[in-house]
């Protein structure tokens, strides 16, 4: 069907006129619905193409296109989309295992609590003091607290309810909520929320590794050190914040001078049965200074490359597609190491280049067919092993993240 | 490159991971339907999600996992370890010489700023204590 609908935009002062193809709007609208609210992920739908099929030959669209703007021709295509294909078997889906629920409304707040602090990323929050770049405290989406201030029950009941109006809902109730003070901290802590007690890990490690850099003279067997520190330190913060033992912080600051001590104390200990000499000049305001060099360096547009959740093979095919689009700094080279070139085939190829067109432009077009051939195969195999390079490379940097737990 | 494009490889980069507000998102796909630059763009992101679901990643990972036996040996080796400081932990040791580590009272650590009187206790504090 070439059914064109002319949209008019002003860039400038130009006025200019594009030709959009019905088929390609709608598919843009529902490909993006889909990505935004994870409907396949989580069996809300069987297949985007199948649904396509269905709204490229709706009656009511196809009357709507050419004289409805943009923004009202949108809302018409949600509408059929959700009341003819999803929400009459939302309440079988959710009502089956209440735990998909929740893990849905929990990964649409992840994604609504990343946009508050891309919006709030010049508010001063818990992570100015504790630094738990590049995750965060103030903002983090933690399922205890989540289910504490969202109204599981109330959202499951109104089950015709779209995500857009439920995304609304849920962003009102984060951003009363969010960022997360020090008092909220501690009290989620104190309720065992394993998702911030990762990150808390994290930021243990990280004062664990200055501590150390900064206080041993002997650099060699500073990984060793940083290692049995952290681990111990971890292990006693954990106790003592459990326990109720840990005294009442006043401030981010405060907890992150707290846990500067305790791993100098652990330090201290393990260097004394070792025989190590330390460096007595440093003192715990020295970390203060370095912390403040750390922050700067926030970059939170790559804020989508950590957080992953290691068991979620959507958030970890996310994480890779960020790592080949973006390359930010120090991570792609460290996972592109030694396979740098197949890795620019690959982008080469998802920029729509077929293996040969890539053959062509590296050998040349002045060779047999069968080498030509040969050529291809080899660009495509070493595509796929860098593929296969890229991925396992990732997971280990993925665990190596979670070792912190 | 479409030189009247006002948006970047990052502005679709936000569109494609969810960082745009619904409002953002909705004059972004507008736009995007117009641009050829940034439709490419689009289309290169979602091109490398199929590519990478060619691959079974979890599936992918565990077979490149089981194919090095390097793994397998260093796992052995670090059993064996831990069984030798095992049986070095069960000898009691005669001096107690630890920190208490939960030793946080007084002012051997600060609770806010003022980081310069503070560093001066917590030298004092160190001397002592070695």
């Amino acid at each position: 069907m070439q059914i064109y609908y002319i949209l008019t935009y002003l860039s400038g002062e130009k006025q200019k006129i594009v030709d959009v193809q019905f088929e390609e709007c709608i598919e843009e609208i529902v490909i993006k619905e889909n990505e935004r609210y994870k409907l396949s992920t989580f069996n809300l739908i069987d297949s985007v193409n199948s649904i396509l099929q269905t709204l490229f030959s709706n009656d009511v669209l196809l009357r709507k296109w050419g004289n409805t703007p943009f923004t009202d021709f949108r809302k018409e295509v949600l509408e059929i989309l959700y009341l003819e294909h999803i929400l009459p078997q939302i309440p079988d889906i959710f009502s089956a295992d209440k735990e998909i629920y929740k893990e849905w409304i929990f990964s649409i707040s992840k994604d609504i609590l990343k946009r508050i602090q891309i919006k709030h990323r010049d508010v001063l929050t818990i992570d100015k003091d504790l630094d738990p770049n590049p995750d965060t405290i103030a903002f983090k989406a933690s399922h205890t607290y989540l289910a504490e201030i969202l109204d599981w029950n109330k959202y499951q009941q109104s089950q015709i309810i779209l995500p857009e109006l439920l995304e609304r809902k849920i962003n009102e109730t984060c951003l009363q909520k969010y960022p997360i003070g020090i008092h909220k901290f501690i009290d989620l802590l104190k309720k065992d929320d394993r998702d911030l007690w990762k990150t808390t890990s994290h930021v243990i490690y990280k004062i664990a590794g200055l501590v150390i850099k900064y206080y041993c003279f002997n650099k060699n067997n500073s990984d060793d050190l940083r290692s049995d520190t952290w681990i111990k330190s971890n292990e006693k913060i954990y106790n003592l914040i459990i326990s109720g033992e840990a005294p009442d912080f006043e401030s981010g600051l405060h907890l992150r001078n707290y846990i500067a001590k305790i791993n100098l104390n652990n330090l201290r200990n393990i260097q004394k049965k070792e025989h190590l000499i330390n460096n007595t000049n440093v003192t715990i305001s020295d970390f203060a200074e370095i912390h403040v060099e750390d922050r700067d360096s926030t970059d939170y547009n790559d804020l989508s490359f950590f957080d992953i959740d290691i068991n979620n093979e959507q958030e970890v095919k996310f994480g890779l597609i960020n790592i080949l689009y973006n390359k930010p700094k120090g991570v792609y080279d460290t996972l592109a190491k030694g396979i740098e070139d197949k890795l620019d085939m690959l982008i080469q190829h998802s920029e729509g280049e077929s293996y040969r067109e890539i053959a062509i432009k590296k050998y040349g077009v002045y060779c047999s067919p069968e080498k030509l051939k040969k050529d291809e195969d080899n660009i495509r195999q070493g595509v796929s092993r860098a593929k296969k390079t890229i991925i396992f490379r990732f997971y280990e940097l993925l665990k190596k993240q979670l070792k912190y737990e | 490159m479409n030189k009247d494009c006002p948006y970047s490889k990052k502005d679709i980069w936000n569109y494609y991971s969810n960082a745009l507000s619904q409002e953002e998102e909705v004059a972004m796909q507008e736009h995007i339907l117009l641009c050829n630059t940034c439709k490419t763009k689009l289309k290169q992101l979602r091109e490398l999600g199929r590519i990478l679901d060619e691959e079974n990643i979890e599936t992918n990972h565990i077979e490149i996992e089981r194919k090095n036996p390097i793994r397998k040996y260093l796992i052995i080796a670090a059993s064996i370890a831990a069984l030798i400081l095992a049986v070095f932990l069960i000898i009691p040791t005669s001096e107690k010489t630890d920190y208490p580590i939960d030793e946080i009272n007084g002012d051997s650590y600060s609770t806010g700023d003022s980081s310069k009187v503070d560093s001066l206790k917590i030298e004092m504090k160190l001397d002592t204590i070695y």
